[in-house]
């Protein structure tokens, strides 16, 4: 029970730990917020019921569709008479959502599936036709950075201006444009019209003014994905400690990774529903697996066309099979397991070439990849123009989860690329470790001054 | 409400600054345009109509003009810059939640705040070089330019809804402005049409308006029905034009 001291340790850190590496703890070991758990990571108020922010009951919305100037007059009529809209198409439909003070949630799915409308409604941008929003509380939607400014204006004024439109006074600005202007970290530019910045100065200053009204809830797509790293770092700090101060997210972003590590739970949209919607890393891992089918759906309706040895042109993958010493096509290992991959490549001017194997998890973090040419492999010739390989990772220390292995085939310098294939593969097992790999590693005792040992 | 009133003041002072930010005369080309028409019109109309001040009410022709020009601005400009008010905001209305009639609302004010201020200039410069000026019916002026406020506000909030979700508003607009002006009697006066016309004049708000400020400006310093009618005119175009607007601004963020 020490080990897992929820105290110490950072919350994101936690979540990370325990959503994304290590599917099985969830559920068998993460207690809820244990009540001795400390205030400076817990929030404001861990022992009261949970505040509940925002309701969302039924969500829906259908938007007009327009084509010809008739239908566009009939619409305006139906639209002020309060009448049904004929042409419309749903952007979204029955979506329930509950937020309560300090939850974090992920909103994910395809392009087009309605994670926009949906932010929107959050946010109070649009308005719902079918359902009902409560909110409780100031919303700071990140959608904005930025678009409420006017290029001829200084920085300066832009600030007001902007928080004039979050709903603040001159007074209350002013009171933090300290703040604001240190976070944005823009210095003098401050003064200058906001049309002689750059793009990174703008979103520094957006997100500076959003940020600084620490707003019960905000609300935020991938803009942060725009300043430079060390400004992404501010931002992901500022994050956490907003986070950790019991400030509730809404998060909508394509990268898993930022889901799983900021998000404690996820609702998936998909064509305007809630496919799924609870903890984050089943949500999530749901939706990957949603994605995979798709892929490999679609490769089979429509197969990548495979080069073949009349029409080949550069060296190509034939075959590829994973497996350890004893079975080959065996797909499942254990930690520590030897996992090696096979293949045959084809050459067209009967020579071999340059090979790259990589090890990525499955939603495409890579973990390890290497080139043959640093170790002057010539792959074994088989027969003409055909050529056989075995790359071999004697020990992978790699963590529990599913994974691909790839081939690569490269020119004779290991410059250009000509052809991939992958297998998949999944380590099994249980463990709190989280990264990607298991580092060899011991703890140790220290040697207190006295000499003796320490227990 | 707070909020409103707010954005409110920061708009309007973004209009007002922006509306000539970065050219060198600034804010003087809010006065120079129509000094420049007032004039012109002066010079055309009062050399070759030659009115005469009994038949003009007022002091003189370029008093007369004056007194209805700057009204007549604060009625087009406002209603032009106030339907357009939503299109020219739309990456706000598109990702921001705030009450949209504020942009509506501060683009009119705006307008008509700049107009005021020449319009005052003007009749003060006037009125020291010609006289005539009854002081005594500014209070009364002012009435009627607080229901010019509302008319214009109310048009352009119906317009601007209407105009967001249908482009042809736009197009519409500065034809029947055109005819509007002249079917208005601002640069003559209204006994100049024929008999059996004249009446259908009164049917036009903007008409009795202005006709009432020069009356009230030029010595007539009682309120009459006829102002009280044109303030209950104008506060139902308002309404109209409010609760259509809130009816359709939900939609905005669809169509801009």
């Amino acid at each position: 029970m020490a080990t897992q001291s929820s105290s110490a340790y950072p919350r994101t850190l936690k979540t990370l730990y325990k959503r994304h590496l290590n599917p099985t703890f969830t559920q068998t070991l993460i207690p809820a917020p244990s009540p001795n758990s400390s205030q400076t990571t817990a929030p404001p108020t861990p022992q009261k019921p949970a505040e509940r922010l925002l309701t969302l009951e039924g969500i829906g919305k259908d938007y007009p569709m327009l084509q010809s100037g008739g239908r566009r007059i009939r619409t305006v009529y139906e639209l002020l008479t309060g009448k049904a809209v004929h042409n419309h198409f749903t952007a979204l439909r029955g979506i329930d959502l509950t937020l309560n003070r300090g939850e974090s949630w992920g909103i994910i799915g395809e392009n087009g599936a309605g994670k926009s409308t949906l932010m929107k409604i959050i946010a109070g941008v649009v308005k719902q036709t079918a359902g009902s929003r409560q909110l409780k509380g100031r919303v700071a939607a990140l959608l904005e950075l930025g678009t409420g400014f006017h290029p001829d204006y200084t920085g300066r004024e832009n600030v007001y201006l902007a928080a004039s439109l979050m709903g603040w006074t001159r007074a209350e600005t002013r009171e933090r444009f300290d703040a604001i202007l240190d976070f944005a970290d823009i210095g003098e530019h401050i003064e200058q019209p906001i049309k002689t910045y750059s793009s990174g100065m703008v979103v520094r200053l957006g997100f500076a003014i959003s940020t600084a009204l620490t707003p019960d809830i905000l609300v935020t797509d991938e803009v942060l994905a725009v300043g430079d790293e060390s400004f992404q770092k501010k931002c992901m700090r500022w994050m956490d400690e907003y986070r950790n101060s019991g400030g509730t997210l809404i998060l909508c972003s394509h990268s898993m990774y930022h889901i799983q590590s900021l998000c404690e739970k996820a609702i998936w949209i998909h064509h305007g529903r809630a496919e799924q919607h609870g903890d984050c890393f089943p949500v999530t891992q749901a939706y990957l697996a949603y994605h995979e089918q798709k892929n490999n759906a679609d490769n089979a309706n429509h197969p990548k066309p495979r080069p073949n040895a009349q029409h080949a042109t550069h060296p190509y993958l034939e075959t590829l099979k994973v497996e350890n010493g004893a079975a080959i096509g065996q797909t499942h290992f254990k930690t520590g397991d030897a996992i090696a991959l096979s293949g045959t490549f084809y050459s067209p001017d009967d020579k071999s070439t340059v090979l790259s194997a990589s090890v990525v998890r499955i939603d495409g973090t890579p973990v390890f990849g290497t080139f043959s040419n640093e170790h002057g492999f010539i792959a074994t010739r088989l027969e003409k123009n055909r050529f056989g390989f075995r790359f071999v990772l004697q020990s992978a220390p790699l963590l529990p989860g599913r994974y691909h292995f790839r081939a690569h085939t490269l020119d004779q310098y290991g410059l250009r690329l000509f052809d991939t294939l992958f297998e998949e593969f999944t380590v099994d097992g249980e463990t709190k470790d989280h990264g990607f790999v298991r580092l060899e590693h011991t703890w140790e005792t220290v040697k207190t001054e006295s000499g003796a040992q320490h227990r | 409400m707070n909020v409103a009133l707010n954005l409110f003041t920061a708009f309007t002072l973004r209009e007002i600054r922006s509306r000539y930010s970065g050219s060198v005369l600034g804010l003087a080309w809010a006065f120079i345009g129509p000094l420049a028409m007032l004039f012109i019109y002066a010079l055309v109309f009062g050399t070759l109509l030659k009115p005469s001040a009994a038949n003009l009410g007022a002091p003189s022709y370029i008093m007369f003009l004056g007194a209805a020009l700057w009204p007549w601005m604060m009625f087009s400009d406002g209603l032009t810059r106030g339907m357009g008010a939503i299109k020219a905001n739309a990456s706000l209305v598109r990702k921001v939640a705030f009450p949209h009639a504020v942009l509506v609302l501060s683009a009119v004010s705006a307008t008509i705040v700049l107009h005021l201020v020449g319009y005052i200039a003007v009749l003060a410069v006037l009125a020291y070089l010609y006289g005539g000026l009854s002081l005594a019916g500014i209070p009364a002026a002012l009435f009627v330019l607080v229901s010019l406020l509302l008319f214009t506000l109310g048009l352009a909030l119906l317009l601007a809804a209407l105009h967001t979700l249908i482009p042809d508003i736009e197009q519409a607009t500065q034809p029947l402005l055109m005819m509007l002006y002249f079917l208005t009697p601002v640069l003559y006066p209204q006994n100049v049409i024929p008999e059996p016309y004249r009446d259908w004049f009164n049917w036009n708000p903007l008409a009795l308006m202005i006709q009432r400020l020069r009356e009230h400006l030029f010595g007539q310093p009682m309120l009459n029905i006829t102002d009280g009618i044109v303030m209950l005119v104008a506060i139902v175009i308002l309404l109209i034009g409010y609760a259509v607007f809130v009816r359709l601004s939900p939609h905005f963020e669809d169509f801009v």
